[in-house]
C-alpha cells in the first residue's frame, strides 16, 4: 500500500505569545491509498483546522504534511492552487456549488480549470454522474435540486479529476437522513470502485460508521483511533458511540 | 458619535466609494469649468464678433448644463442606490443593535454630506485649474493677447455648480433615506445571503426577439440613410424610435443568445473559466438589460455629437485659408435684397444664395440705382475711390467681376448629361434657376490678383469656372459629354475639360457652383448685370489695414447688416479678418460644446458600468472564494474577472459604435456641403476621448474589483 497522506507532528497555534491556543498539538497520522478515514471530535477539537491545513487553505505552525511524498507546507503560493486542483477534491458542508452554473457545468468546472480538452469533458462528466445517480439533474441549477442531489453533484465534482485525496468537511451536515444515507453510499462506492482516498470530517456517528478507520480528536490531539476491520457497520457504529461517550462524558455536543 | 461611525465607514469603504468619488469630482470639475466660460469676457479684450460668439456659447452651455445636471443627478441617485445596497447588512446590524432608524438615516445623511462636500471642494479646485486652461485655449483661439497670470475665478459658475450639486445630493439623500426606512429588517439581514435565482428567458423567444431586434436596427439604419438627416420629419422620428426599440430588444434577448452561442461552441465553452464568465455575463445582462441599453444609447449620443461637432469644426477651418484669399470682397446687388428668396435648397444650388429671376433683369432699367451705376460705367472701384476716404492709400489692387444671367438653366444642363447628383444636391430644386456667366477679361483680372496667367479664349469657346468641390464631378461629365452650347445665337465649344478654380470671393467656404466664362463680345451690351463683386487686396498687412478699412467703409455706408435698400456702389462687404473671427468663434463654440457633452456622457456611462461591475464583484466574492478553493489559478481568476468586466464594458460600446458609424456616415454627407471633410482628425479626437475615459474607468474597475475579490481572503 502506498501512503497518500502523511502528517508528521503538525502543530497549529493561534494567538500571541502570552495567550497561545494550540489548535493542533503534535498530530501525526498517515492515510494509505484507497482508505476511507473519518475524523471525529467535539466542536473546537481541531477537526476543521486539521482539514484546512491539509487542504492548504491554512498553514501549519510546525510539522510536515506530505501528500504523495511532497511536503505541501513548503510549497510556494503559486504552486498551491496547482496542488489543490490536481491532488485534492473537496466536498463541503454547504455544498458550495456555483449557483449560476448547472449541475453539469459545476462538475465540468473542475476539469476545465485543469485544462482538460473540451471534447473529453462530456463523457467524463456523464460517467461520474451515472455512478453517483445524478444524470437526471445535470441540466438543473443548484436551486432546482434537493440537498442530496446538490451534495452528490459536489461529490462528483470532487471525484472527477481523480484526485489523490478527497477532503469532505461535514458532507452530511445539511442533509436529511435519507439523503445523507444516499450520499454516504455514493462515497462508499467511490471508495470501492474508483479506489478514491477519502478523508472525512464529521461529528455524525452514523456517517462515521461508513469509514474504515476513525481518528478522534480532543483539544488538538489524537485521542483515540478506531479501526473497523471486519466489523459490520452496525457493530462499528456502536463502537463509535462508546468512544464518544467516553470522550465527552456526554453525547450532547457530539451527536 | 454618529459622525464618527460615518467617517470610519467612509474610510473603510474607500474602495467602493473611489469610483463614485472620482466620478463626482469629474462632474463638478467639468460643470464648473464649462459654466465659467461664459464669464471669460470679463478678463479678455474681445472684438464685437467674438463677444457675440461667446454670448451664443453662454446660452448654449446654459441650456446644455440643465441636461447635464439631469444626467449627473440620475447618476448620483443610481450610484447611491448601489452603494446602499452593498451595505444593507451593515445597516441591519445597527438596527438589531437597537439603533433607531432615524439614527441610521442620520449616518447616511452625514456620509452623503461628507462625500458631497469633499467632492465639491476637490472638484471646484480642479475645475478652477481646468477653467484657467480653457481661458488660455479661448485666448489662443480668438487670438487675444492676455496676461499669462490672469487670475480667473467665476463666482457665478461656482454658485451655479454648488447650487446644482447641492440639489442633486439632496435628492439622492431623500432617495437613500426612503430606501432605508422602507426596508424590513429581515430583508436587510438576508440581503447578502439571498442566492441569485437564475431566471432564464425562454430560449426560442430570445432567438425570435434577437432577430427582430437586428431587423429593427437595420430598418432604422435604412430609414436614416434614406432621410439623410436633411429633414427632421416622420422618417427621422421613425428611425429614432426603431433604433431605440431595436437596441432595447437586442439587450433584452442578448443573455439567452450569449448562452446559446457560448454553449454551442463547446471548445470555447469548456475551457478555463469560460463557462463561468459566460454564465455571469448572461445573468448580468438578464437583470440589467435596461440600464445597458440606456448606457448604449447615451454612448451613441456622446460619440456622435463629439465626432459630428469636430467634423464641423474641421470643415470650417479646412476651407478657410483657401476661401479667404482676398482681403475683402464687396458685393453690389442690383436687385432688392428684401425680395423673397426661393428657399434654402434653391440658394444652395445657386451658390451665391441670391435669387435670380430672369424676368427681372429688364425691369431695373429705370431704377435710380441703375442710373447712378451707369454714370460710373458700373465700375465699383471708381465709385468707391470717390466716396470712401483714404481708399487709394488702403487698397493696392482690385478686380471686379460682373455676373450676368445666362439663357441656360440648371435643368437644361442636367438634361444634357447622364450624371446623377447625390446627397443634398440631388434634392435641391434647381430647375428654374439659370446659370450665371462672366466675361473672360474680368476673370483674367481676377486671376492676375491671385498671381495666375491669363486665359486665352477663342471667339467660339467657353470655360466653366467652379470652385465648389461637390459639383466638379458633374462639370467634368458635362464637358466631356457635350461639344457645344448655344448662347445668344452663338455656338460655343468648351476649351478642354478642365475647370477654372480661381476663388470667386472671400467667404467662409468656397461656394461658386459654376459660372460660364465666355468671350466678352458674346454678352450683349444691353444685358443687365445681375450683381457685381469687387475683390480687394490691401496695400499692407491684412491685420494692420483691416480695422482702418472697416472703419472707412462703415463711415461711408453704415452697417451693411442693417441695410435693406439697394444703393450704388456697395450692398454688402466681408473682410477676411471678419470671417476668421467669426469662424474661430464658431470653432470655439462647437468644440467646447462637443467636448462638454461628450465627456460628461462618457463619464456617466462608464461610471454606471463600473459601479455595476464592482457590486457584481462584491456579490460574487463567495464564488471566487470557492473557485480558489477548488484550485483555480489566481492568474486565471483575475484574467476571468478582467474579461468579464471587459466584455461588459464592450457590449454597449460596440452597439453604440455601430449606431454612431452609421449616423456619422450620414452626417458626413451633410457636412460635406460646407466643404471638404477629412474625417481622420475628428475620429482621432473622439476615439482618444472615449479611450481615455472609458478605458480609464475600465482599468479602475478591474483594479478595484481585483483587490475586492483577492484581499478579502487571508
Amino acid at each position: 500500500m502506498t501512503t497518500v497522506l502523511e502528517c508528521q507532528s503538525i502543530e497549529k497555534y493561534y494567538g500571541s505569545k502570552s495567550t497561545v491556543t494550540k489548535a493542533l498539538d503534535n498530530i501525526s497520522f498517515s492515510v494509505d491509498k484507497g482508505e476511507f478515514v473519518g475524523i471525529m471530535g467535539a466542536s473546537g477539537s481541531g477537526k476543521t483546522t486539521l482539514l484546512n491545513c491539509i487542504s492548504t487553505i491554512d498553514s501549519v505552525t510546525a510539522g510536515r504534511i506530505l501528500v504523495n511524498g511532497v511536503d505541501i507546507t513548503q510549497l510556494k503560493s503559486s504552486k498551491l492552487s496547482e496542488f489543490r486542483r490536481n491532488e485534492l477534491g473537496f466536498i463541503f458542508q454547504d455544498f458550495n456549488l456555483l449557483d449560476t452554473l448547472t449541475g453539469f457545468e459545476n462538475i465540468a468546472l473542475a476539469l476545465t480549470i485543469t485544462k482538460v480538452p473540451a471534447m473529453m469533458i462530456n463523457s467524463q462528466v456523464q460517467k461520474v454522474a451515472n455512478q453517483l445517480q445524478i444524470s437526471d439533474v445535470l441540466d438543473k441549477f443548484p436551486y432546482q435540486m434537493s440537498g442530496g442531489q446538490k451534495q452528490r453533484t459536489a461529490a462528483a465534482r470532487a471525484l472527477i479529476t481523480d484526485p489523490s485525496l478527497i477532503l469532505a468537511d461535514e458532507p452530511t451536515g445539511a442533509l436529511d437522513s435519507k439523503s445523507a444515507r444516499m450520499l454516504l453510499e455514493s462515497m462508499e462506492k467511490m471508495n470501492a470502485q474508483n479506489d478514491a482516498t477519502i478523508l472525512m470530517v464529521t461529528h455524525d456517528s452514523f456517517a462515521a460508521s461508513y469509514c474504515h478507520r476513525i481518528l478522534f480528536l480532543r483539544d488538538g490531539k489524537i485521542f483515540n483511533e478506531v479501526v473497523r476491520g471486519d466489523m459490520s457497520r452496525k457493530d462499528f457504529f456502536e463502537r463509535i458511540i462508546d468512544v464518544i461517550s467516553f470522550l465527552g462524558g456526554s453525547n450532547s455536543d457530539v451527536l | 458619535m454618529y459622525s464618527k461611525i460615518a467617517t470610519r465607514n467612509m474610510r473603510r469603504s474607500v474602495r467602493d466609494y473611489s469610483i463614485y468619488f472620482v466620478t463626482l469630482v469629474f462632474g463638478v470639475c467639468m460643470f464648473y469649468a464649462f459654466n465659467s466660460i461664459t464669464q471669460q469676457q470679463t478678463v479678455m479684450e474681445m472684438s464685437e464678433v467674438q463677444n457675440r460668439m461667446l454670448e451664443l456659447l453662454s446660452i448654449l452651455i446654459g441650456g446644455v448644463s440643465v441636461f447635464i445636471a439631469v444626467i449627473l443627478g440620475f447618476l448620483v441617485v443610481y450610484a447611491n442606490r448601489y452603494l446602499i445596497r452593498r451595505r444593507k447588512r451593515e445597516f441591519a446590524i445597527y438596527l438589531t443593535l437597537g439603533m433607531k432608524r432615524r439614527d441610521v438615516s442620520w449616518i447616511i445623511v452625514l456620509e452623503t454630506a461628507i462625500v458631497g462636500l469633499l467632492s465639491l471642494l476637490i472638484g471646484l479646485a480642479l475645475g478652477y485649474l481646468l477653467s484657467q486652461a480653457l481661458l488660455y485655449v479661448t485666448a489662443a483661439l480668438f487670438n487675444v493677447k492676455m496676461d499669462m497670470f490672469t487670475f480667473f475665478f467665476s463666482l457665478e459658475a461656482a454658485y451655479k455648480t454648488i447650487l446644482c450639486f447641492a440639489l442633486i445630493f439632496l435628492i439622492s439623500l431623500v432617495f437613500n433615506v426612503i430606501s432605508i426606512s422602507r426596508c424590513k429588517l429581515i430583508d436587510l439581514l438576508n440581503a447578502e445571503r439571498k442566492s441569485e435565482q437564475v431566471t432564464l428567458r425562454n430560449l426560442p423567444l430570445s432567438i425570435v426577439l434577437f432577430i427582430i431586434s437586428i431587423g429593427l436596427i437595420i430598418a432604422a439604419y435604412y430609414l436614416l440613410f434614406d432621410n439623410g438627416l436633411l429633414m427632421l420629419d416622420q422618417e427621422f422620428a421613425a428611425s429614432t424610435i426603431l433604433v431605440c426599440i431595436g437596441t432595447l430588444l437586442f439587450f433584452y434577448s442578448l443573455s439567452g443568445i450569449m448562452l446559446l452561442v457560448g454553449r454551442k461552441r463547446e471548445r470555447f465553452y469548456l475551457k478555463n473559466l469560460n463557462m463561468f464568465i459566460t454564465r455571469q455575463l448572461s445573468s448580468k445582462a438578464n437583470s440589467a438589460w435596461i440600464s445597458i441599453s440606456l448606457v448604449c444609447l447615451t454612448l451613441f449620443l456622446a460619440l456622435t455629437s463629439t465626432c459630428g461637432g469636430f467634423s464641423l469644426v474641421t470643415v470650417f477651418n479646412d476651407s478657410l485659408e483657401r476661401s479667404t484669399y482676398y482681403d475683402a470682397s464687396i458685393t453690389m446687388h442690383y436687385s432688392n435684397i428684401d425680395e423673397p428668396t426661393k428657399g434654402e435648397s434653391a440658394s444652395v444650388a445657386n451658390g451665391e444664395g441670391q435669387t435670380s429671376d430672369s424676368t427681372r433683369s429688364h425691369q431695373l432699367i429705370a431704377d435710380p440705382t441703375e442710373i447712378e451705376a451707369a454714370a460710373d460705367d458700373h465700375d465699383m472701384q471708381t465709385a468707391l475711390n470717390r466716396m470712401v476716404p483714404n481708399w487709394s492709400s488702403l487698397v493696392e489692387t482690385t478686380a471686379q467681376m460682373d455676373y450676368y444671367h445666362s439663357p441656360v438653366t440648371w435643368s437644361d444642363l442636367f438634361a444634357m448629361t447622364d450624371y446623377q447628383l447625390t446627397g443634398l444636391l440631388a434634392q435641391a430644386d434647381a430647375d428654374s434657376i439659370d446659370l450665371s456667366m462672366v466675361k473672360v477679361s474680368q476673370l483674367n483680372e481676377l486671376r492676375a490678383l491671385t498671381g495666375k496667367e491669363p486665359i486665352l479664349l477663342g471667339n467660339d469657346q467657353f470655360l466653366v469656372w467652379c470652385d465648389f468641390e461637390e459639383l466638379k464631378g458633374f462639370w467634368h461629365a458635362f464637358l466631356t459629354q457635350n461639344d457645344s452650347i448655344e448662347l445668344f445665337g452663338t455656338s460655343l465649344s468648351p476649351v478642354g475639360t478642365e475647370l477654372d478654380t480661381t476663388l470667386g470671393q472671400t467667404a467662409t467656404s468656397t461656394m461658386d457652383t459654376g459660372v460660364l466664362v465666355v468671350p466678352d463680345e458674346v454678352i450683349p451690351d444691353n444685358l443687365q448685370i445681375d450683381y457685381s463683386l469687387l475683390n480687394v487686396m490691401f496695400s499692407g498687412e491684412r491685420a494692420d489695414i483691416d480695422p482702418l478699412f472697416n472703419e472707412a467703409i462703415s463711415s461711408t455706408f453704415g452697417d451693411f447688416s442693417m441695410r435693406r435698400d439697394v444703393s450704388w456702389p456697395a450692398t454688402y462687404m466681408v473682410t477676411a479678418e471678419g470671417i476668421y473671427e467669426q469662424s474661430t468663434g464658431l470653432t470655439a463654440v462647437i468644440s467646447y460644446l462637443a467636448i462638454y457633452i461628450g465627456v460628461i456622457l462618457l463619464i456617466a456611462c462608464a461610471a454606471i458600468l463600473a459601479l455595476q461591475q464592482l457590486t457584481e464583484a462584491a456579490d460574487n466574492i463567495r464564488r471566487y472564494e470557492l473557485l480558489t478553493q477548488i484550485g483555480t489559478d489566481r492568474k486565471l481568476l483575475s484574467n476571468a474577472l478582467a474579461r468579464q468586466i471587459g466584455v461588459y464594458f464592450m457590449l454597449p460600446l460596440t452597439i453604440a459604435l455601430c449606431h454612431s458609424i452609421v449616423a456619422t456616415i450620414v452626417l458626413q454627407d451633410v457636412i460635406h456641403m460646407f466643404g471638404h471633410l477629412d474625417i481622420t482628425w475628428p475620429l482621432v479626437i473622439t476615439i482618444a476621448l472615449a479611450l481615455v475615459i472609458y478605458g480609464g474607468y475600465f482599468l479602475m474597475t478591474c483594479y478595484s474589483s481585483r483587490s475586492l475579490v483577492f484581499n478579502q481572503r487571508r
